[in-house]
């Protein structure tokens, strides 16, 4: 049905689309996507996830947590959809998100926060700090 | 964390800030997806997820960088607006910026700098 659903052409194949027919299918694919225009036949391939689990405690095999990865093809269409949109997402999240949009949004955080604590926490030998540095797991 | 951001906050978010990227949301995340498993006898079956985006999909942590930064966004203005109440109260700052609290996320990893009044105020209003 996929198959199907992808060879559908509205057009003559270009020289260069006869030659990678591939990357044409994967194309459309994507393009199908974006727009949103998958049909709700065939959605339930694309959000599929296949489910691995992994034991947390070998004491107490009850104990496991569940993954559901997804499928390549949603990693590629995603991937591309975020790479195409870095500097506006970046821009929108900025400037507590560091994580997207950022070569070296980790090393900020570190140097910044290094800073608070030799500046405000350990440069006080004979007084309280006056801040705290929190890490917060979510 | 972003195995359990809420999809609908996700939606309303993606919607009004990123709206060009809807119709991907919407293939991906908007109906009930299906998460398949092999059982003991070898059989492949399926379980419906319905709250939850998937390990591995980059898109996961972008949305849950969207609702964690609506929430640290707003905490963060109330503790600037605490900073400068203790200003005008002529307060000693140890920064000369108003005590200012720093809050910076690397997607779920959230860290702060926080001055000790600001405390309690801030892990009360982060929970």
């Amino acid at each position: 049905m996929l198959k199907d659903v992808f060879l559908i052409r509205s057009k003559a194949l270009s020289e260069e689309e006869e030659r990678y027919p591939h990357i044409t299918l994967l194309r459309n694919l994507l393009n199908l996507q974006y727009t949103g225009k998958i049909p709700k036949e065939i959605r339930q391939y694309i959000n599929a996830n296949e489910s691995v689990s992994f034991h947390k405690d070998l004491t107490n095999l009850q104990r496991i947590r569940p993954i559901g990865i997804g499928t390549a093809i949603r990693r590629i269409a995603v991937t591309h959809a975020m790479a195409a949109t870095k500097d506006l997402t970046s821009e929108y999240l900025a400037p507590k998100q560091y994580a997207i949009g950022l070569s070296s949004g980790m090393g900020m955080v570190t140097q910044t926060i290094q800073t608070h604590t030799s500046r405000y926490i350990n440069n006080y030998p004979n007084k309280s700090p006056s801040r705290a540095i929190l890490v917060l797991d979510l | 964390m972003f195995n359990s951001v809420s999809m609908a906050k996700s939606c309303e978010v993606v919607y009004h800030k990123f709206p060009h990227l809807l119709p991907l949301f919407d293939v991906l995340y908007y109906e009930d997806t299906r998460c398949w498993y092999r059982r003991p006898d070898r059989h492949r079956d399926y379980l419906l997820r319905k709250e939850e985006s998937s390990q591995g999909c980059p898109f996961a942590a972008f949305l849950a960088c969207l609702v964690l930064d609506d929430v640290i966004k707003q905490i963060d203005m109330e503790l600037h607006e605490r900073a400068r109440t203790r200003k005008n109260n002529n307060c000693i700052s140890d920064d000369g910026l108003d005590t200012r609290a720093v809050v910076m996320s690397y997607i779920d990893d959230t860290t702060a700098s926080i001055e000790n009044q600001d405390l309690q105020f801030f892990l009360d209003r982060f929970t």
